[in-house]
């Protein structure tokens, strides 16, 4: 199945505007972009996206909160994850990518080749599955 | 003391008989006068001996021959009296000599303060000859010269003619200090001058030592790192400070019957000896290593030292190091921070001048293309600052990732090189790789070699001149197998190599041209390849090359096949 619809979800209203351009500009994705855990969770259900792109640490709700409420409250379990993160430590990442996240991918990207990027791990996924 | 006692009976004697004398003199000569006034005799002269003479002038001339007579009577005894002096104060010299010279440090000192004579315990304890000290200032002795408070002290009082005492040092001959309880006394003349000094000493310089060894030892003992002093052949325990004590529960008299590897139930003797090895090469005098304990983590330091017969002993003492790897983890967090706070923002700056640069936005003018590109490259090097800065904070705080696996050498080598040739094709350079061995699984792990190479193959591409080759090779190299990369760039100057692996060193290349680089990069190789204990280094000749190398050791190569014929290309 072709990747299409991606939830994006990020306070950062600068970092929105260069993912959005990077997706949907450079790649060819339908993207929705959230500013927080609690907004996510109101569009999310209606939307039912293909993959969720969550930035990790947000104030209120961080990304894998936010990650554990849309698979409990909007029966997404089976939506992959990938988590986008400013955050170094390598433990963290792994301890993500352990608990199912598809990849973290570390800030700053390159919005050049970020659409890509996104497809590959796409790919691999569907491949495994 | 009997002679003492017969000189002043000598003394009493010829003061009574002077007496006498003079009271016999008196007598006559008052009895004369009283005769003359009494009998109202004309003063007729007599005739003695065939002059005339007045009764006066006889008295007088008797009186003068009665004197002669005794002075010549007493003249012996006036000269035993003499003598009596001469000896008591020979004899006086003598005893004090004798009592204070045989055990005392005598010297004495004229009036501006320079040694006039020193005995014998005084040239033998500060191991000077006679001649070096007569007519020296003792000043010259005294550690800190004229300012030595001691020194002055001594001075003050002998100039206001009092007895100074006191404990000082005097420097010895070979340089070390002696320590010495001293009595100094002024010496007068008869007006009272002060003509000098008499000075006596006692040497308390072991007692100081032995007062000062006990006080160290009980520092020692209560220090709050472990110490361990132990036999050098067989590791048995001679000394243990109480720290070391209650961590391993043994006693103080038990503990000398104890080995050192009885520390620890993961000692392995023959890890420590090697470990130790470079203090006998004399290639170190400290050896030291990080270990995870029991209580924690600890750092073992251990040196050499000569026990008191002789032999030598090890030293080792144990520092806890939680405090340390506590601020270390502290420290990474706030670097954390920093780092998550600027790479926030960065992502944001980043991302739209890399989006401006590609024309998503639109198409940009040559002249704005050329500003984008100084945005864009700067951009880059402040995140490699960061993310470099990062990793060194990582290793050290023991966040980065060293899980250790088998790993593929020759194939890790070949990606990183496929992966850097397309970096090295934008500065105009090939990477050929010389394969000396056909494969090569070691233990390490494999993200962390490969930024190692990464580091070598970027610096060799930044220092190679356009159209060069950069060569990577992998071979056995004795029991080791060596990787290598290779550039035929400007050379590292001998005065420069000891500042490659430091972090921010800032060198200046043979050819004086700077590149780009953050000035971490060989530093965060040199802590990688500490932490997987390949031993990392370079050969450079300027005008003709460098090559940066690390040695995967005999114990982390699992297999090795050497080529017959090597070579290969990329």
């Amino acid at each position: 199945m072709e990747l299409k619809r991606i939830l994006h979800v990020d306070d950062d209203e600068d970092i929105r505007t260069i993912v959005q351009m990077a997706l949907e500009v450079v790649g060819n994705f339908e993207i929705t972009q959230s500013a927080s855990g609690s907004e996510a969770l109101e569009v999310a259900i209606g939307l039912n996206p293909q993959l969720l792109l969550l930035d990790v640490m947000m104030p209120g709700m961080s990304g894998p909160e936010l990650w554990a409420q849309l698979t409990d409250q909007a029966n997404m379990a089976e939506t992959p994850v990938i988590f986008m993160t400013a955050k170094v430590e390598d433990e963290f990442s792994q301890q993500l990518v352990r608990e199912g996240a598809l990849a973290v991918i570390s800030k700053p990207f390159d919005p050049m080749t970020l659409a890509d990027q996104i497809a590959e791990i796409w790919k691999q996924w569907q491949t495994k599955d | 003391m009997i002679r003492a006692l017969s000189v002043k009976t000598g003394y009493l004697w010829a003061a009574v008989s002077c007496a006498f004398f003079a009271a016999i003199l008196f007598f006559l000569s008052t009895k004369h006068l009283l005769n003359h006034i009494r009998a109202g005799i004309a003063d007729e002269p007599v005739e003695f001996l065939t002059r005339q003479y007045s009764l006066d002038q006889l008295i007088v001339f008797f009186l003068l021959l009665l004197t002669f007579a005794l002075i010549r009577f007493y003249k012996n005894r006036f000269l035993l009296v003499k003598n009596a002096f001469e000896a008591l104060k020979t004899n006086e010299i003598s005893i004090r000599e004798a009592a204070i010279g045989r055990h005392a440090i005598v010297s004495t000192l004229d009036a501006k303060g320079c040694i006039t004579s020193a005995n014998e315990p005084f040239t033998s304890k500060l191991g000077y000859a006679p001649v070096d000290l007569i007519g020296r200032p003792i000043l010259e002795l005294y550690p800190l010269g004229a300012d030595d408070p001691q020194y002055k002290e001594a001075r003050a009082s002998i100039t206001e003619n009092r007895v100074w005492s006191g404990e000082h040092r005097l420097v010895s001959k070979d340089g070390t200090n002696r320590t010495f309880t001293a009595t100094i006394v002024p010496s007068t003349d008869v007006n009272g001058g002060i003509v000098g000094c008499l000075e006596i000493r006692s040497d308390i310089t072991a007692a100081r030592e032995a007062d000062a060894s006990a006080f160290l030892t009980s520092v020692l003992e209560k220090l709050q790192d472990e110490v361990y002093i132990y036999k050098v052949e067989t590791l048995e325990i001679c000394y243990v400070n109480e720290s070391a004590r209650v961590r391993t529960g043994w006693s103080k008299d038990g503990s000398t019957k104890m080995r050192i590897s009885d520390t620890a139930a993961t000692f392995d003797e023959q890890a420590f000896r090697r470990h130790v090895e470079p203090l006998f090469s004399g290639e170190k005098d400290l050896v030291t290593v990080e270990v995870v304990h029991s209580k924690g983590p600890v750092e073992i330091s251990t040196r050499i030292i000569q026990s008191l017969d002789g032999l030598p002993q090890f030293l080792s003492v144990l520092r806890d190091l939680s405090w340390r790897k506590e601020v270390e983890n502290e420290k990474l967090r706030s670097a954390s921070m920093v780092s998550h706070e600027l790479r926030a923002p960065l992502t944001s700056i980043h991302g739209a001048l890399r989006l401006l640069h590609s024309g998503v936005a639109g198409d940009l003018g040559k002249r704005a293309q050329s500003i984008m590109d100084i945005a864009c490259r700067n951009t880059d090097r402040l995140l490699f600052a960061i993310n470099d800065i990062l990793d060194l904070e990582k290793i050290k705080g023991n966040q980065m990732d060293f899980s250790i696996s088998e790993i593929d050498l020759v194939a890790s080598v070949i990606d990183v090189s496929e992966l850097m040739s397309g970096f090295a094709s934008k500065h105009s350079v090939s990477i050929s790789v010389n394969y000396g061995v056909d494969s090569a699984i070691v233990l390490g792990n494999s993200d962390r070699i490969a930024q190692v190479l990464t580091n070598f193959l970027s610096n060799a591409i930044k220092f190679s001149p356009v159209g060069a080759q950069i060569l990577v090779t992998m071979q056995a190299n004795g029991d080791n197998l060596r990787v290598s990369v290779q550039d035929k760039g400007p050379g590292i100057p001998d005065e420069q190599r000891k500042f490659l692996f430091k972090p921010f060193a800032q060198l200046r290349p043979a050819d004086g041209k700077k590149r780009e680089g953050t000035g971490l990069g060989l530093a965060i190789v040199a802590a990688i390849l500490a932490r997987l204990e390949y031993p990392v280094g370079v050969n450079s000749a300027v005008g003709r090359g460098t090559e940066f190398f690390f040695d995967v050791p005999k114990s982390q190569i699992l297999h090795l096949e050497s080529r017959k014929i090597a070579n290969g290309g990329m």
